[in-house]
C-alpha cells in the first residue's frame, strides 16, 4: 500500500502542469470522440400526460376561421367543441393550452394521441411555443383515416428532433382538414401523452 | 544632381513604396483573383438579393427614431451599408458585384497584413491571403451580393487584433485607447459576423495573464484596459437584450437568445447522441477540406461511398500513426500522447457513420478527412507554440477564430435540415471569419514546412539524404497539398460563379416590374391581401419566374416588414381564380391566403408585349 502510495506521489510530481493539461485534454476530447459510437438512448420511464381534458379553459381557437367557439365540459375527460366555421378555408384549428417540458421531449421517443372520428380526416399536430404572437411551428404530421390511437414519431429524418428543442412548448395545435364539411365532424380525444 | 532628384521622388513615392513592399502577394493575388471572380460581369440578381435591396427603403421612410433603434439590431449597419449603396447604384448588378469583390480582396489584405507583422514571416501571410480571397467556403457573401457589409467583418476583425496586440507590447495610454476604440467599433459594425471577438479578446486577456510576463509597472493599465473592453462588448448586448425585453415578452427574448436548449445539447453531447459531435467536425471539415473537392467513387473505380469511405478511414489511421511515431522519434511526448486523438477520430467516426443518415456521401468524406486533418494541424500548432512564440500565438489566435465562430452553428443545428438558414452547406455566409483562421493555419504549415526542409538541407549535403528523409518528404507533400487546396478552391469557386451567371433574366423581370408595380403604389391600405391573376404569352419558366420573383418582391417584404409594403399572392392559375371566386371549400388554402377573398382586393392582369391590360371583367364574367 505504502508502494503504491509513493509510486503515485513521483507520478503526480513527475507530471508538469502542461502535461496534465494535455493529458486531462486528450482524455476529454477522447471522451466526446468516443461515446457516439457507443451511444446511451434515454428513454421516458413513464407515459407524460399532456393537454387538460378536465378543464375546457385550455381548450380554445384563435383562429380566424371559426366564427364561434365554445368548449363544454360533458363530463370528466370528455370536452366537447361547438363550432362553426368558414368553409372556405377548408380546415379546422383548434389548439389546447399545456406545459410540455423540454427534458419531457428529449427523453420520449413518440406522441400519441387517442382519437375517435366519425368521418376520414387529414390532422396535423403542432408543438408550439407561443410567445408575443408568434407561433413557433415545429412538427407537422398528415395521418390519414380514424384510427384509435394516432403515433406520432417525434425524431423524424428530415425534421430531428435535437433541432427543435429549443424550450419548454406550451400549446398542441390541432388541424383537420379534407373532410367532408356538409356533415357533422365528431371528434373525441380521449388521451394524449408523450411515450 | 537633377537625376538623383528624380530617383528619389519615384524611390519614395507612397504608392510605389507600397507597390515595392507587398509586391510579391500582390503579383501572386491580383491574377488568381481575376481568374477566379471574373464571372461576376454576367452574373444576375438572385431572388433574395431582390427580396433584400428593397428592405432599407421600407425602414427608413418609417420614421428616423425607427431607423435610429434598427441600426442597433444585429442587421442594422448591414442595411445601412446597403441603403447608402442603393443610393449610388440602384438596380445596377455590376457595381455591387465589383464593390463586393473589391471588398473581399481589402478583406484578403487585411489578413495578409495582420499575418505577416504578427507572425514577421511574409510566406504566412501571403498563404493566408491567397486562401481566404478564393475560398469556396462561405462564398455565399459574395455569391449573394448584397451580403457586401459581411466584408467588413473580417477587416474589423484584423484591425482590432492588431491594436490589441499593440497595446500588449506596448501598453499606455495611446495604444489603450485605439485597442478599446477599434475593438468596440468592430463589435457594433459587424457583430452579427463576428459575434465571438468578445471571446477571442478576453482568451487573448486570460493568456497574456497566464503566459506572459507583466511587470507592476503596467499592471495598472492592463486591468484598465480589460474592464474597458468588458464593459464596451457586454453593453451592446445589454441594450438590444432590454430593447427586446421591452418590446417583446420574455419567452420571445428567450427564443432569440437560445436557438437550441443549451441543456439539452450537453445532454445529447454526454449520451453521445452521434451527430452533435460529428456536425461540429462537419463544420470543420467544410473549411479543411470542402466536399466539393470530392469527385466522386466512381473515379477510384470503387463502386460506392462505403468502399471509399473505409480506405479513407484506414488512410486517416495511418496518417495519425506516422504523426504518432515522428513525434515519438522527435521526443516530442505530450504532442505524440494528443496525437492518439487523431488516431482514434477515424475509427470512432467509421463505427458512428450509419447513425449519421441525414448526411450525403460527400460530407461523411469531409467529416473524416477535415476533421482528422484538422486535429493534426491544431497539435502542429500547438507543437510550434514551443518553439516560436510570434507563429505560435498567431496559430493559437486562428484555431480560436475558427473554433469560436463554429460554436454558434453548431449549437443551431446540430443535425442539417433543408433550411436556408442551415450550416450543413459550405457556401453558407457563416464561414466568412472561420475561414480567416484555416487561411492563416495553411499559412503556418506552409512556413513550417519550408523551415523543415531549408534546416535539413543546411546540415545535409548528400542529395539522396535531403530527398529521401522522412520529415524532409513530409514538408514537400504537404507543400503539394496545399498548393492543390488553394488551386482547388480557385477552381471551384471559378466555376461556381460561372454557373450561377448563365441565368439572365433581371433585364425582362425589371420591365415586368415597372409595369406592376405603379398598380400598388396607388393603394393606401396595405394590411389587406390581394390576389393577382396575371397571363400571357409566357413559357412555363417564364412563369416560375415571375411568381418567384413578384412573390418575393411584394409579400415577402410585407411578411417582413407589414407597415409599409402590400401583402400579394401571385399566381397564374385560372383553377385557383375559379374556385376562389366561387368561394370552394378549401379555396383559400390553395394560395395560403388568412383573409376572406373579396373581389376588391383582386387584379387580373395580361401581358402582351409588355404592354399590361387589365382583364378583371372578363375574368370575373
Amino acid at each position: 500500500m505504502i508502494k503504491i502510495n509513493r509510486l503515485l506521489f513521483l507520478i503526480v510530481k513527475k507530471l508538469r502542469t502542461r502535461s496534465t493539461l494535455v493529458l486531462l485534454l486528450t482524455l476529454i476530447f477522447l471522451r466526446f470522440i468516443v461515446k457516439p459510437s457507443i451511444p446511451t438512448i434515454p428513454s421516458l420511464k413513464d407515459k407524460f400526460f399532456v393537454c387538460n381534458l378536465y378543464d375546457t379553459n385550455t381548450w380554445h381557437s384563435d383562429s380566424i376561421f371559426f366564427k364561434h367557439f365554445k368548449s363544454i365540459l360533458i363530463k370528466p375527460r370528455k370536452v366537447s367543441f361547438e363550432a362553426d366555421f368558414d368553409k372556405s378555408f377548408g380546415e379546422v384549428e383548434f389548439s389546447c393550452k399545456t406545459l410540455i417540458p423540454v427534458s419531457k421531449l428529449y427523453p420520449a421517443k413518440t406522441l400519441n394521441v387517442e382519437i375517435k372520428s366519425n368521418q376520414k380526416i387529414d390532422i396535423n399536430i403542432n408543438l408550439r411555443i407561443k410567445g408575443g404572437g408568434i407561433p413557433f411551428n415545429y412538427l407537422t404530421y398528415n395521418l390519414k383515416g380514424d384510427p384509435d390511437n394516432l403515433v406520432f414519431l417525434l425524431d423524424q429524418k428530415n425534421n430531428p428532433k435535437i433541432n427543435w428543442l429549443r424550450d419548454d412548448f406550451d400549446e398542441i395545435l390541432f388541424t383537420v382538414k379534407n373532410f367532408n364539411m356538409n356533415e357533422e365532424l365528431i371528434l373525441e380525444i380521449s388521451n394524449i401523452y408523450l411515450q | 544632381m537633377e537625376l538623383s532628384k528624380i530617383k528619389t521622388r519615384l524611390t519614395f513615392h507612397p504608392l510605389l513604396r507600397f507597390l515595392k513592399k507587398h509586391f510579391l502577394f500582390l503579383a501572386l493575388f491580383v491574377p488568381i483573383m481575376i481568374y477566379t471572380f471574373y464571372p461576376i460581369i454576367k452574373i444576375d440578381f438572385m431572388d433574395w438579393d431582390w427580396l433584400e435591396i428593397e428592405y432599407p427603403y421600407h425602414i427608413i421612410p418609417s420614421g428616423m427614431p425607427h431607423f435610429m433603434f434598427y441600426l442597433v439590431t444585429p442587421y442594422g449597419t448591414a442595411y445601412a451599408l446597403l441603403g447608402l449603396a442603393h443610393l449610388f447604384f440602384g438596380s445596377e448588378m455590376l457595381p455591387y458585384y465589383i464593390l463586393n469583390v473589391f471588398l473581399r480582396a481589402v478583406g484578403a489584405f487585411a489578413i495578409y497584413l495582420l499575418a505577416t507583422w504578427w507572425s514577421k514571416k511574409k510566406i504566412i501571410g501571403i498563404v493566408a491571403g491567397l486562401f481566404f480571397g478564393v475560398s469556396i467556403t462561405g462564398i455565399e457573401n459574395t455569391n449573394w451580393v448584397i451580403q457586401f457589409p459581411a466584408y467588413l467583418g473580417p477587416i474589423m476583425l484584423c484591425l482590432s487584433l492588431y491594436f490589441w496586440k499593440k497595446f500588449h507590447d506596448t501598453p499606455n495610454k495611446d495604444s489603450l485607447k485605439k485597442s478599446v476604440i477599434i475593438s468596440g467599433l468592430a463589435f457594433f459594425i459587424s457583430h452579427i459576423r463576428i459575434y465571438a471577438l468578445p471571446l477571442i479578446i478576453m482568451g487573448g486577456e486570460f493568456y497574456q495573464y497566464i503566459f506572459s510576463k507583466i511587470s507592476k509597472k503596467y499592471l495598472g493599465i492592463r486591468n484598465q484596459h480589460i474592464k474597458l473592453l468588458l464593459a464596451i462588448f457586454f453593453l451592446p448586448f445589454v441594450i438590444s437584450y432590454l430593447i427586446l425585453l421591452l418590446t417583446h415578452n420574455l419567452i420571445v427574448t428567450a427564443n432569440v437568445f437560445s436557438v437550441t436548449s443549451p441543456s439539452i445539447l450537453l445532454q445529447s453531447l454526454t449520451n453521445g447522441y452521434p451527430p452533435t459531435i460529428f456536425t461540429f467536425f462537419m463544420f470543420i471539415g467544410f473549411l479543411v477540406f470542402p466536399p466539393f473537392f470530392y469527385p466522386g467513387a466512381a473515379i477510384f473505380h470503387l463502386t460506392t461511398t462505403e468502399d471509399v469511405l473505409t480506405i479513407l478511414s484506414l488512410v486517416m489511421i495511418v496518417l495519425s500513426l506516422s504523426f504518432l511515431f515522428f513525434c515519438l522519434i522527435k521526443r516530442q511526448y505530450l504532442a505524440s500522447i494528443s496525437s492518439i486523438i487523431a488516431v482514434i477520430y477515424p475509427i470512432s467516426f467509421y463505427l458512428t457513420q450509419n447513425k449519421l443518415e441525414n448526411l450525403e456521401p460527400a460530407i461523411l468524406i469531409s467529416i473524416l478527412v477535415g476533421g482528422t486533418i484538422f486535429i493534426l494541424l491544431s497539435i502542429t500548432i500547438c507543437h510550434i507554440w514551443n518553439y516560436n512564440r510570434q507563429i505560435g500565438e498567431l496559430g493559437l489566435i486562428a484555431l480560436t477564430v475558427i473554433i469560436t465562430h463554429l460554436l454558434l452553428p453548431w449549437a443551431s443545428f446540430p443535425i442539417p435540415q433543408n433550411n436556408i438558414q442551415s450550416a450543413a452547406d459550405p457556401r453558407n455566409r457563416y464561414y466568412l471569419i472561420p475561414v480567416i483562421g484555416i487561411s492563416i493555419v495553411w499559412g503556418i504549415v506552409l512556413n513550417s514546412s519550408l523551415i523543415l526542409i531549408n534546416n535539413y538541407w543546411q546540415t545535409h549535403r548528400s542529395i539522396i539524404k535531403r530527398i529521401f528523409f522522412p520529415g524532409n518528404l513530409l514538408a514537400i507533400s504537404l507543400i503539394i497539398i496545399i498548393t492543390y487546396l488553394l488551386s482547388m478552391h480557385s477552381w471551384v469557386t471559378h466555376n461556381y460563379l460561372m454557373s450561377r451567371s448563365s441565368y439572365s433574366y433581371n433585364e425582362r423581370l425589371n420591365e415586368l416590374w415597372k409595369i406592376v408595380k405603379p398598380k400598388f403604389e396607388s393603394i393606401e391600405d396595405k394590411k389587406t391581401e390581394r390576389v393577382v391573376y396575371f397571363e400571357g404569352n409566357l413559357s412555363a419558366k417564364d412563369i416560375n419566374i415571375i411568381e418567384y420573383y413578384m412573390r418575393h418582391k411584394l409579400s415577402e417584404i410585407g411578411f417582413r416588414n407589414p407597415y409599409k409594403a402590400h401583402t400579394v399572392f401571385f399566381t397564374s392559375s385560372k383553377k385557383v381564380i375559379y374556385s376562389l371566386i366561387h368561394q370552394e371549400p378549401g379555396s383559400l388554402a390553395l394560395l395560403g391566403l388568412s383573409q376572406p377573398f373579396s373581389l376588391d382586393n383582386f387584379l387580373a392582369l395580361r401581358f402582351e408585349k409588355n404592354m399590361l391590360i387589365d382583364i378583371k371583367k372578363e375574368i370575373i364574367k
